[in-house]
């Protein structure tokens, strides 16, 4: 009975060993994700009075009523959804096409990759500076340029406007994320079976039905994971597009992470903007379960029928 | 167990709270510097320096912070309850941390009714709240028009006066790539700032009288805004304007590509030191205004403050006044009014008769300084300025006519002041 009893007790020991080890790790998430989250929700259902010692007031869902009927902050969804939008495409499709040539490189290919990666290695703060000043209509290099060549003949004040300021962030935006998508494509093109492009060959594919019928589908996967990120980070990016506009002119650059930073911080509406940064958080959520559902649609079907 | 708890107690001490000097130290005076120009700066750290080796019974601790980030500091120093003796902030958080108890109101020292004597009058008010003054106002920042003498003498225009006569010079400008007027008018508060001269000159105010509503969006705001824009509409200023900020501006300015923006004493060190402008080139006036007074108050410009001020949880709020008033009120320095100082000095002993001063146009601005108001003094002052930002900036760019861009800022204080 006393062997039994050992037996077990070992046994129960041996079993919770990985959690022990796991603990250490699970405290950091509950610290800085779990208790972070769940603060913030709490927070989006009061009126929070930092100073004035009277208390927090519980307002329900008036914070997300007042939200979701305030014409600046569905606009600054929009103006989201709309950088989003106009970046990703151009960035990924430009991604691409530097990803395939870089793959047919194969001497110095680390030192190309190497520069490539400076816009992506720079502070955002650094890239909308350059950008703003690149931007400047009577200093800018952009107008300076386009006036030596005779393009224009006038300035442009690209960024008192507000079609050719968005036009501005998105190219900000697609010079900062191209290496990043480029980085990832280019790993993926480097794991793409040499066999399959000599098969293709034999069956008589030419180079573009070779892109079409080999490439892509041996990328799926890393093309979903490069769309999620940048989705992510497109959507949540504030420093970039803070510099650059500060959300204008005429709030059309303001994206929702400018709207929560000047309901939070410089309003102090701290209920109203824990309230804004959920909503953010939720559009982002969907964004991804969206995406994680159709990238591995295939191998649940794979998995169901198995 | 008793190997954690031992080092455990002795961080503890270690961390424990300063309970102030022992007898025979010196007490520590801690100041937060959030002074932006280096003039200013190299002027303090030499301040401290002779301070703290004339006095054996008080030392400063002497700390510089971004001017941008007074605010934040002061919320979380406030919250917290512990941070430093003195700041040297903007006057307009005199009301929204002296109502929070973050700052000390100077009215408890019995030497203060001298003190203030010797101060311009109308620069208390800005410090004021509820009979209480939370700051000691050291320079004023009065708004005044900035002129390039050189284009308007090649031209030979007269500087304006009213708003007409600012408009009648226009054509002279258009299509010549030089443009009568420049501001910064991107989403920043440095808009709000060119805005609000405009709608003192004119008589307006931005609150009513008993501030629980907007008056921005009256006779006096909608023609000053109306007058930026027609400005804009017929090129007197440059189209990227509303997308400029304070340095895009100067820039602007400086490289001789316009002839008037609205500053103020800033100005002359900002365009000399660096841009190199010629000061010679440089002249200021006041602020043009409309030829009939739109409104029933007096026409006034606009005024900052800088000022010193202890904070409401400093445990040696008397060792702090002393070092206020060695520093700030009785070193020369106050005497001659000094372009590196970031603004004129706000001792009437400053204008007196003989005061030498390296500032272009002094008189100007001291002028401009008696006459000025400051933005009220509201605890959602930063809030507003925002707002009202945002609707000269909607208009400079179009987006919306500027009554319906000031009416939706007007509706959005309101909602703020509702809250008060």
């Amino acid at each position: 009975m006393r062997f039994y009893l050992t037996t077990n007790t070992d046994n129960l020991r041996r079993n919770l060993l990985p959690y022990y080890f796991l603990l250490p790790a699970m405290l950091v998430l509950v610290v800085i994700i779990i208790y972070p989250v769940f603060s913030n929700i709490a927070m989006s259902v009061y009126k929070v009075k930092l100073f004035r010692g009277a208390g927090d007031e519980f307002v329900g869902l008036a914070n997300y009523a007042k939200l979701l009927g305030s014409r600046t902050f569905v606009n600054s969804i929009w103006s989201s959804v709309r950088f989003t939008l106009y970046s990703l495409p151009v960035a990924f499709v430009m991604g691409l096409g530097m990803a395939l040539i870089f793959n047919e490189i194969k001497k110095y290919r680390p030192v190309f990759t190497g520069f490539l990666l400076v816009p992506w290695a720079i502070a955002p703060v650094v890239t909308g500076y350059m950008w703003r000043w690149l931007f400047h209509d009577s200093f800018g290099l952009i107008n300076y340029a386009l006036l030596s060549l005779g393009i224009i003949d006038a300035n442009i004040p690209w960024l008192a406007q507000p079609d050719t300021a968005v036009g501005a962030v998105v190219v900000a935006n697609v010079w900062r994320f191209m290496p990043y998508i480029t980085i990832m494509l280019l790993a993926g093109l480097q794991g793409v079976s040499t066999e399959l492009y000599e098969a293709a060959h034999v069956d008589g594919a030419n180079i573009i039905e070779r892109f079409f019928h080999v490439t892509l589908p041996q990328l799926k996967h890393v093309i979903g994971v490069v769309f999620l990120f940048a989705t992510i980070w497109m959507v949540n990016d504030f420093a970039l597009i803070f510099i650059m506009t500060e959300g204008g002119p005429a709030k059309a650059t303001q994206v929702v992470p400018i709207t929560v930073y000047r309901i939070a911080f410089e309003h102090l509406r701290l209920g109203k903007g824990a309230a804004a940064a959920l909503i953010l958080l939720v559009f982002l959520l969907s964004m991804s379960m969206i995406f994680i559902r159709v990238l591995f649609r295939e191998e649940r079907k794979k998995s169901n029928a198995g | 167990m008793i190997k954690i708890l031992v080092p455990l107690f002795i961080v503890l001490v270690a961390c424990g709270g300063d309970d102030g000097p022992k007898p025979g130290e010196p007490t520590t005076v801690v100041l937060w510097e959030f002074g932006g120009v280096p003039g200013l700066r190299d002027w303090v750290q030499q301040a401290v320096e002779d301070f703290n080796a004339s006095r054996t019974d008080i030392q400063i601790e002497l700390e510089f912070r971004d001017w941008a980030t007074q605010r934040e500091s002061l919320i979380s120093t406030t919250i917290v309850g512990d941070g430093p003796d003195i700041v040297r902030v903007h006057h307009k958080y005199s009301v929204e941390f002296g109502e929070l108890g973050g700052l000390y109101p100077l009215d408890n020292f019995p030497d203060f009714p001298q003190v203030k004597e010797r101060i311009l009058d109308n620069v208390w008010e800005l410090v004021e709240y509820e009979g209480k003054h939370y700051g000691l106002p050291v320079t004023m920042l009065p708004f005044v028009l900035a002129v390039n003498t050189d284009i308007m003498a090649k031209k030979g225009l007269e500087i304006p006066e009213t708003w007409e006569e600012m408009l009648a010079l226009g054509p002279e400008f258009a299509g010549t790539g030089v443009d009568l007027f420049t501001m910064p008018g991107g989403v920043n508060l440095d808009t709000a700032y060119r805005f609000l001269p405009l709608l003192y000159k004119a008589g307006g105010r931005v609150f009513n009288d008993d501030w629980t509503k907007a008056a921005f969006n009256g006779p006096a705001g909608l023609a000053a805004l109306e007058f930026l824009i027609e400005m804009k509409t017929k090129a007197y200023m440059p189209a990227a304007s509303a997308a400029y900020a304070f340095d895009e501006n100067a820039a602007h300015w400086s490289t001789g590509r316009a002839a008037l923006s609205i500053e103020g004493p800033w100005w002359q060190d900002t365009v000399h030191g660096n841009y190199g402008f010629d000061l010679k080139n440089l002249a200021l006036a006041q602020v043009p205004r409309p030829a009939k007074p739109l409104e029933k108050n007096e026409s006034r410009t606009l005024l900052d403050v800088i000022m010193m001020s202890i904070t409401g949880y400093s445990k040696v709020p008397n060792e702090a006044w002393e070092v206020i008033k060695t520093l700030d009120l009785n070193d020369p320095v106050w005497l001659n009014p000094n372009p590196k100082m970031g603004g004129i000095p706000t001792l009437k002993a400053a204008y007196a008769e003989g005061v030498q001063s390296d500032y272009v146009d002094l008189q100007q601005l001291a002028e401009a300084g008696a006459n000025g108001l400051g933005w009220p003094g509201h605890p959602a002052i930063t809030q507003i300025q925002r707002y009202i930002a945002d609707a000269v900036n909607m208009a400079l760019t179009g987006t919306m006519s500027p009554k319906e861009a000031l009416d939706f800022a007007a509706e959005e204080v309101n909602e703020v002041l509702l809250d008060y």
